[in-house]
């Protein structure tokens, strides 16, 4: 027996597992600290710290203090922290790899903490998430709230061709092409020296009529008539002109009459152009309230789809994983039993919500609610956020159905005053609510199939209102002024649906048609006193184009009193 | 604390038999292909502790396999896949599968069952293969090898001789 077996041996083997299991006991704490670190680290994906863990043994169980989750998006302010966490293990299940937890306490949890070091990942380690960009969505459904500095009428007209002009230009080379081909035409047309002739030859019949007795005298009478005759003919070609002369000009007087009309019409339509038009104010509600709404939504869905693949046990295990690590290897399940892989049955948890006192339960947090049958449920209550306001919520995860996941939440807020809240921030335009609060808001809220509909109503009180416009003044905000200074309680409602990652979302408010009415006076008002003066600047600066027509118009009247004059000739030599 | 040390390990090393040395490999291939720190590690343990195996074949061997394990993983990681997802072994896996001891094992993952089946599946050839080369090296090279430049060096130096206090290797010749 000695020849196989060294009794030594086994002093040594013992004093080995006596050492392993000081040192384990030594350090347990410092690697569960560890492994919850560096977990929730790469959960988060910012730095996730913890002051302590304390493993225990009888009973088992375990108790993380201070701990701090970063928010990744500020570095500077921890997302939650919480003061202690306890929780009590199913020790007989955990030997069979089950961890069960039958009570988890989370007290002195807070939000939105300072932090003393910057909590961002060296290398900014994000987890590989899709982005929620709510708001992205929501502003490019709304219309762009225009550029509405009053620009000046000269500045206007610097980079606009005014029709004015153009047609000034086409009116006088008309006019004075016509008044080329009129006068170009009056030099076929019979002149004074033709009258002359006519008078002379007239002359000369009636002298040889009078030395040619009774029979010339018959033969002067038909030389007058076919000389009347040629006169008449001459006349009517110089009347035919006349009347086209005069068609034409009356034409052309017609055209600057219109013309005349053209800075005006000009005007008016420049300042359509360079004026808020009505439709663009449709949603002044989204304009108002949605960018702040969306980016409450932004951070609402980012966490919950950070979040919820932990809490709802959706995460996955290691099994699904494509690559293992090397010499990790994946481990394959053979459950066939009635409990996931770990469960938290009921998690107490006590915060510290803006000045308030929140307190509820989680339950049910498992890594397979499959196999669990019972999706996360969770209930919360508030009292006493910022002084006066309550809050209750409560809602559930559901994966029980592997192929159909359901999620919703209900919540209601009452009473909750709000101090200082910036709706917009722009350098030329701010709305900021100075005061009021929230008498009751109430939000049903469903994520099915990884489609979410949404609905959130909100109605405000006691509001006080401060719009701001940046240098050189803002149309817009100076009629949100004068609009929202008279407004003092209204309502705000949301809708969202479609993804969660870019949902649709619908904003509307009982105070839309009155914000829409005192937009569109003070744009009308606006617009009139644009136009009045553009047209005012289109006038003194098409005076001379103006000008110039008319001139052309004149010059078509020279050639008339030429044509009147010869017609005058021919009339006076006309016998009676 | 260094001189405790050295006679444990002289103690351990006593046996230097070829068949004791080649169990040592066979062990210590068994403790490198699983790679997870399990139930059988400690049990492995106790084996080569208590059984008159060679410790300095043990821990060169461990060292030697770990290599080839971290180089072999993938076929461990399939081999495994392959064993535990076996329909005719399903029954099996799932009645461990509902035990607490078995648990400790790791059975279910994919790299522990890959190497541990590698191992059994090496262990015969191994042992044998390494009695058979041992005897050989006793009988043909260890004489030429001891005269070599390089061997004398190393016989020469501070640490072989600190070695030789210690280790059943010198039986080897």
């Amino acid at each position: 027996m000695s020849r196989f077996i060294r009794l030594s041996g086994l002093v040594v083997f013992a004093a080995i597992v006596a050492v392993v299991a000081g040192v384990w006991f030594l350090v347990v704490d410092a690697v569960v600290k560890s492994m919850v670190q560096s977990a929730g680290t790469k959960a988060v994906g910012a730095r996730v710290e913890l002051e302590s863990a304390d493993l225990s043994l009888l009973p088992l169980g375990l108790e993380l203090t201070g701990l701090e989750v970063t928010n990744p998006e500020k570095p500077m302010r921890n997302a939650v922290a919480a003061e202690s966490i306890r929780m009590k293990f199913d020790t007989s299940r955990l030997i069979r790899g089950k961890k069960i937890i039958e009570d988890m306490a989370v007290t002195g949890m807070e939000f939105d903490t300072q932090r003393e070091s910057s909590g961002a990942l060296p290398k900014r380690k994000k987890p590989d998430e899709k982005k929620v960009s709510a708001g992205r969505k929501l502003r490019s459904g709304l219309p762009e709230l225009p550029s509405v500095s009053a620009e000046s009428a000269r500045k206007i007209l610097e980079n606009e061709d005014l029709s004015t002009v153009d047609e000034a230009e086409e009116l006088k080379s008309n006019a004075l092409s016509a008044r080329q081909e009129f006068e170009k035409r009056l030099e076929d047309l019979p002149d004074e020296q033709t009258f002359r002739q006519h008078k002379q030859r007239l002359s000369e019949i009636r002298e040889s009529g009078k030395s040619g007795g009774l029979l010339g005298a018959a033969g002067t009478a038909g030389e007058v008539r076919q000389v009347k005759k040629d006169i008449q003919a001459d006349l009517d070609k110089l009347r035919r002109a006349k009347k086209d002369i005069s068609e034409t000009k009356s034409g052309f007087r017609e055209d600057f009459r219109k013309l005349q009309n053209a800075p005006a019409r000009d005007a008016r339509k420049l300042a359509q152009k360079y004026s808020l038009s009505a439709e663009g104010i449709a949603n002044m509600s989204a304009l108002i309230f949605g960018p702040k709404y969306a980016e409450g939504v932004e951070t609402a869905l980012t966490w919950y789809m950070r979040l919820s693949p932990y809490v709802s046990g959706i995460m996955g295990s290691r099994e699904d994983r494509q690559k293992p690590e090397r010499r990790e290897g994946v481990d394959v399940s053979f459950d066939t039993g009635t409990l996931p892989e770990y469960w938290v049955k009921t998690a107490e948890v006590s915060a510290s919500l803006a000045g308030g006192e929140l307190s509820g339960r989680l339950k049910d947090i498992s890594s397979d609610q499959k196999i669990l049958g019972r999706p996360l449920a969770f209930d919360f209550s508030a009292t006493g956020i910022r002084g006066s306001a309550s809050l209750d919520t409560e809602g559930s995860l559901d994966r029980t159905d592997p192929d159909k996941s359901e999620d919703f939440a209900v919540f209601e807020l009452r009473q909750y005053p709000i101090k200082n809240l910036q709706f917009i921030d722009r350098d030329d335009f701010s709305v900021l609510l100075e005061s009021g609060g929230i008498d009751a808001a109430d939000g049903k809220i469903r994520i099915e199939d990884g489609l979410l509909s949404a609905d959130i109503t909100a109605g405000f009180s006691s509001a006080g209102f401060e719009v701001k416009s940046g240098e050189g003044g803002n149309l817009v905000a100076e009629a949100l002024a004068d609009t929202l200074s008279g407004i003092s309680s209204f309502e705000v409602t949301a809708q969202m649906e479609g993804s969660p990652y870019q949902p649709e979302i619908r904003i509307g408010s009982d105070i839309d048609g009155r914000l829409k009415a005192g937009l569109k006076q003070a744009i009308d008002r606006r617009r009139a006193e644009l136009e009045n003066e553009l047209k005012k600047v289109i006038s003194s600066e098409t005076k001379e184009a103006l000008k110039d027509a008319e001139s052309g118009i004149t010059g078509l009247e020279s050639v008339e009193e030429q044509l009147q004059k010869r017609l005058n000739t021919g009339s006076d030599v006309l016998p009676g | 604390m260094l001189t405790l040390l050295a006679k444990l390990l002289k103690v351990l090393n006593a046996e230097t038999a070829p068949g004791q040395i080649s169990a040592a490999l066979c062990l210590a291939m068994f403790f490198a292909f699983m790679p997870l720190l399990t139930i059988q590690h400690l049990l492995l343990l106790l084996l080569v502790l208590v059984l008159r195996v060679n410790m300095t074949g043990f821990i060169l061997g461990w060292i030697v396999f770990s290599a080839a394990a971290y180089a072999a993983d993938p076929l461990f990681h399939m081999l495994g896949m392959a064993v535990l997802g076996a329909g005719p072994l399903s029954g099996l896996w799932t009645m461990l599968y509902d035990s607490g001891f078995w648990h400790l094992t790791s059975f279910n993952n994919s790299v522990v069952m890959g190497g541990f089946v590698a191992s059994l599946l090496l262990a015969v050839p191994l042992y044998l293969g390494s009695n058979a080369m041992i005897r050989r090296y006793r009988q043909h090279f260890m004489a030429w090898i001891e005269k070599t430049h390089v061997a004398q060096m190393v016989k020469g130096s501070r640490i072989y001789a600190a070695y030789q206090k210690v280790s059943g290797w010198r039986s080897f010749a």
